[in-house]
């Protein structure tokens, strides 16, 4: 593809460079892995921008750790390194398994959580995990400095979030004492294969065994990744039986608008959605 | 030490695995331009105008061509498609344009920057749309939309019919995949000052192909060479000749300069061949003791728009259906139309992996129906040594009985069969049987292959076969049987690439011919070659002829079990006398088979392959998802020369028939190709392998080379079939189209809930 215009690349080494290289061009363009732009730009789906500012080389963004009370996960964490890392192992599990699912091992090396984040695919197989861990996205400017968003608000229409155009991601945030999170990835193949349906769910119950808080997050099945708020509702203060079971899965239909594209179709994704739901809280443990 | 049978990993293994072997897209030529196409933006439109005015003034093109610009002859074995398209595209992969330029880019954009002005023509994107009454033509000459059909048949089919206790009825549709090949297409076109051509191609069919390529683009033969490049995957899509082929040429010729053309990866999907689209409408029956009484088939492919090498696939579907087990009457017909669907090539297998989904789907259904066990059933329709088939198909050596036996036991198929369970995750076995010519196919007057072998003086076998690598591993097991014929060291043998100008003739790399029949054309070469070195050894070490023999690359006289001379001190002395000579041989092998009559009817091959595979599968009923646990495989390979090769060629197989089966599929909607890109066209990756148990049955084949038949296509042939099974098994239903995708499985699981 050969284009007339040119693209100015920046290279912070820090993230007050990188806050700094944002600041002065607003809308750049930020590289992490490249995983999703470099397919994007090589196909022609999308146009080469003006600016790029290539976040790689910036150490601060790249830890993962266990502050206080909560996980961090740096924007720049790969996928691999995701997996490998015995935080996320100890406090999120279900992350590292949603990392495992992301293309194939070439694609893990590259592929950073934070741009799973921003790319903001309805299909990104990490952020139904981040919905049903209730976590924390964190965003900083240079002006404004560090942002904390709730991911139950981050993405906010199709490709849409709620990162301002000089604002990044520095990391994710997940509470350490949150229930655990079961994920589950429905697609043709088992490696680099993009879900035709996923799902994230946790639960937190009583000691009499009602459901006191319930998480249902979706992927592929919608505009955005979103939770199934009413099947959360129609499990809350109630046993874990086959009624609250049933009310679940029949009210999730209201909650998620599958379509057909390339790799499923609305009825499919509809049904599986259904099918999964009603497996992972028949089966639930704990 | 006989190297027959043993495990030798592929000759060229470092170079490929070292980055080192010159694949066409390796290939450059001093002076040399690239090439790219302008592809129709209609599936079947007039083409009222091409402006290449803003193509030309981009700064580094240097050449533009549209089919005013050439003598646009038409070829393909239905003549129905030309180098450049001029008045009217029938097809979305169709070419109208092509541009030489400095870079692969400029050339690219240049194409870009081509405005073609359409007027849409009504088109058709199904075989029963063409069909219908009063759809469009897509060719005036041809108004019935069918360029072609065939007609087979064999027995009565009315009295085999009525002698039947059970009839099965059933349609079956097989779908689009693609090669894949990991090299994508290309071609270097290099003229001489004189106006000699040479090009640089991947066909697998080089003699063939200079013939055909040089008519097209309107050269005498004797002015073209063809130098096959090493090439990057074939499985039969390099069997034709296709329009970027003779482009690449006239882009040298009006250039003045040598040119490259390669697709890129989107290209490859859009403007490559398929697999042959088919639907079978299929009747079968069985007596009461499970004899097999006739079969009525009728087949209609979906032609696509121009015609290649896929509309003749009936030849191999009608084999399987005539003779894969013995039946009394069989009668096929199969009618080939004109769709503005992509057209079809020639995929492994021909044709067969289709015919065997639908065949084996029904002996199934018999055996439901009669209440036999699936495998006994087949046992009980095998033939034996010596039979001949309806179709004229004598079976020498058939193992298929013993095939069926073997995976029977290695699969625990009767603790496995018909115990699915009561969980979401349900299994299943299923097995299939399969019949493919192993020993060449006279398809041609002539089926036959050349050798020319050189001994040089350090005692190197140089050996040309007019046949060659594609990937199948063909060249390490011509290096064998010349090792082993000759009694040289392996690493002694050296096979050398096709180049039209030094090779002998061959017919090409097709119907899993290669190991037989340049096998035995090499052992004919090797063993004359070893008569004149041992000639000329007896004169040197004064001892007679019948006293030596050559082994490990040394000269032993037998008597003493000495080594008295090397093979390559002999072959010096030769050279290094007067009145020397020289160690050359030549052969030229042809099969013992005939070409079949005008009803389809005659011993095509010299030998037959069979084999049987038991597929054990895992059915998530909630999802849909089919996992495949276990392949059992036992193929009739006559004898494994390299133990080694010949596993690869049946994994390779099986992984190729595992992604037709379940994954793989090229999605076309009104023409057009939605998912040319590997992100959205699934082959099976590494976690989709099953575990493979592979067992050769080895009786030995009469004329093959030291036994062995070919087998290069045979274990993709029957995998789709027994996975269709297996998921039955499992859950109830038979499928009868593929692939079993997750959607596809589940709605036919909750259709019959």
């Amino acid at each position: 593809m050969i284009h007339a215009s040119t693209t100015a690349i920046t290279r912070p080494r820090s993230l007050d460079e990188a806050l700094a290289a944002l600041e002065k061009s607003p809308g750049a363009v930020l590289l992490a892995g490249g995983t999703d732009l470099m397919v994007a730009w090589n196909a022609g789906e999308r146009h080469l921008p003006e600016r790029v500012v290539d976040l790689w080389s910036v150490p601060e963004l790249a830890t993962i750790g266990v502050a206080g009370d909560a996980l961090h996960v740096g924007a720049l964490a790969t996928h691999s390194r995701i997996v490998g890392s015995p935080e996320v192992r100890a406090h999120a599990p279900a992350l590292a398994e949603a990392s495992r699912t992301v293309g194939a091992a070439q694609i893990q090396n590259r592929g950073t959580i934070g741009g799973n984040i921003a790319n903001a695919s309805p299909a990104g197989d990490t952020l139904p995990v981040l919905l049903a861990m209730d976590a924390t996205i964190v965003v900083a400017s240079r002006a404004r400095g560090e942002r904390p968003v709730p991911a139950d608000a981050f993405w906010t229409a199709y490709r849409r979030t709620a990162l301002a155009p000089e604002e990044l991601i520095v990391r994710v945030e997940i509470a350490r004492d949150r229930p655990q999170v079961l994920f589950r990835k429905v697609g043709t193949r088992r490696a680099q294969a993009i879900a035709k349906v996923s799902m994230a769910l946790s639960l937190r119950r009583s000691a009499g065994g009602a459901v006191e808080d319930a998480r249902i997050a979706w992927g592929s099945v919608a505009p955005t990744p979103v939770r199934a708020r009413r099947a959360e509702d129609a499990l809350r203060g109630k046993p874990l039986d086959a009624a609250s079971i049933g009310a679940a899965c029949a009210a999730l239909p209201q909650d998620i608008s599958p379509i057909d594209d390339i790799r499923s179709t609305r009825e499919y994704r509809l049904h599986v959605a259904m099918a999964i739901l009603r497996r992972a809280l028949s089966g639930w443990v704990g | 030490m006989s190297v027959i049978g043993a495990r030798v990993p592929k000759l060229d293994a470092p170079e490929r695995a070292g980055g080192r072997i010159r694949y066409v897209h390796d290939i450059v030529v001093p002076g040399m331009l690239h090439g790219a196409i302008r592809r129709s933006d209609r599936v079947h439109a007039r083409i009222l105008s091409i402006d290449v005015s803003a193509a030309r003034a981009l700064p580094g093109v240097r050449a533009v061509i549209t089919a005013n610009d050439i003598e646009n002859r038409p070829f393909g074995h239905g003549r129905d498609n030309t180098p450049l398209k001029g008045d009217r595209v029938l097809c979305s992969r169709d070419e109208i344009a092509a541009v030489a330029a400095d870079t692969e880019a400029i050339a690219r954009e240049a194409c870009r920057l081509i405005r073609v002005e359409y007027e849409d023509l009504a088109a058709v994107f199904s075989p029963e749309e063409a069909l219908a009454p009063g759809a469009p033509v897509l060719y005036s000459h041809v108004p019935d939309n069918q360029p072609f059909h065939y007609d087979y048949a064999h027995g009565d089919l009315e009295a085999a019919v009525a002698e039947s206790d059970e009839i099965v009825s059933d349609t079956y549709r097989l779908h689009y995949v693609t090669h894949c090949c990991m090299g994508t297409s290309g071609i270097v076109a290099d003229f001489s000052a004189a106006g000699a051509l040479t090009v640089h191609s991947s066909t697998q069919v080089p003699h063939m192909y200079r013939r055909d390529l040089a008519a097209i683009v309107g050269l005498p033969p004797e002015k073209v060479r063809v130098v096959q490049a090493t090439i990057g995957g074939g499985f039969g899509s390099k069997l034709d000749i296709y329009p970027f082929e003779p482009i690449c040429v006239w882009l040298a010729r009006r250039s003045g300069r040598p040119v490259r053309l390669l697709f890129d990866r989107e290209e490859e999907f859009v403007g490559s061949p398929t697999r042959q689209p088919a639907i079978f409408h299929m009747r079968s029956g069985a007596r009461r003791d499970g004899t097999f009484t006739f079969r009525d088939v009728r087949i209609v492919l979906d032609n696509g728009g121009h015609t290649s090498w896929g509309a003749t696939t009936p030849f191999v579907m009608m084999q399987t259906f005539s003779s894969l087990y013995r039946c009394k009457a069989v009668k096929v017909r199969a009618d080939v139309v004109y769709t503005n669907n992509p057209y079809a090539g020639s995929f492994r297998g021909y044709g067969n992996p289709q015919a065997t989904f639908a065949l084996e789907a029904q002996v199934d259904a018999l055996a439901a129906r009669l209440g036999i066990d699936p495998i006994d059933l087949r046992l009980r329709n095998v033939q034996e040594p010596g039979e001949v088939t309806g179709q004229g198909m004598r079976f020498h050596s058939i193992a298929h009985k013993e095939c069926l036996e073997t995976v029977r036991e290695r699969s625990s198929w009767t603790m496995k069969r018909g115990r699915p369970g009561e969980a979401h995750l349900r299994r299943g076995v299923g097995v299939a049987s399969l019949l493919h010519v192993g020993g060449g196919a006279k398809m041609y007057r002539t089926d036959g292959c050349g050798t020319t072998l050189k001994l040089d003086d350090f005692g190197i076998v140089h050996v040309t076969s007019g046949s060659s690598e594609i990937g199948q591993g063909s060249d390490t097991v011509l290096a064998q049987c010349a090792a082993e014929a000759m009694g040289v060291r392996l690493e002694h043998v050296r096979v050398h690439r096709v180049d039209t100008d030094l090779g002998p003739w061959d017919v090409g790399v097709h119907a899993s011919r290669t190991t037989f029949i340049a096998g035995n054309s090499v052992l004919m070469a090797a063993r004359e070659a070893k008569k004149k070195l041992l000639g000329a050894a007896s004169a040197q070490v004064r001892r007679p002829v019948e006293r030596l023999d050559v082994t490990d690359s040394e000269i032993v006289d037998l008597e003493t079990g000495q080594a008295v001379s090397t093979v390559g001190k002999v072959v010096r002395a030769l050279h290094f006398r007067e009145r020397g000579d020289v160690i050359m041989t030549s052969a030229y092998y042809e099969p013992p088979s005939q070409a079949q009559d005008e009803g389809y009817k005659g011993d095509v091959s010299a030998t037959y392959a069979f084999g049987a595979q038991v597929a054990e599968v895992e059915v998530d009923v909630e999802t849909g998802v089919v996992r495949l646990v276990r392949l059992t495989a036992a193929h009739d390979v006559g004898r494994a020369i390299n133990r080694l090769g010949i596993e690869g060629q049946i994994e390779g197989g099986i992984a190729m028939g595992a992604g037709y089966a379940l994954t793989e599929e090229l999605k076309v909607s009104r023409g057009v190709v939605e998912n040319p890109r590997f992100r959205d066209y699934h082959l099976v990756t590494a976690p989709e392998i099953p575990e493979i148990d592979v067992t050769f049955v080895e009786q030995g084949d009469r004329e093959g080379p030291f036994g062995a038949k070919g087998v290069g296509e045979a274990p993709l042939i029957p995998v789709a079939a027994a996975i269709a099974a297996a998921v039955e098994d499992a859950t109830g239903v038979r499928f009868t189209s593929l692939p079993l995708t997750p959607e596809r499985v589940l709605a036919g699981l909750r259709e019959r809930s």
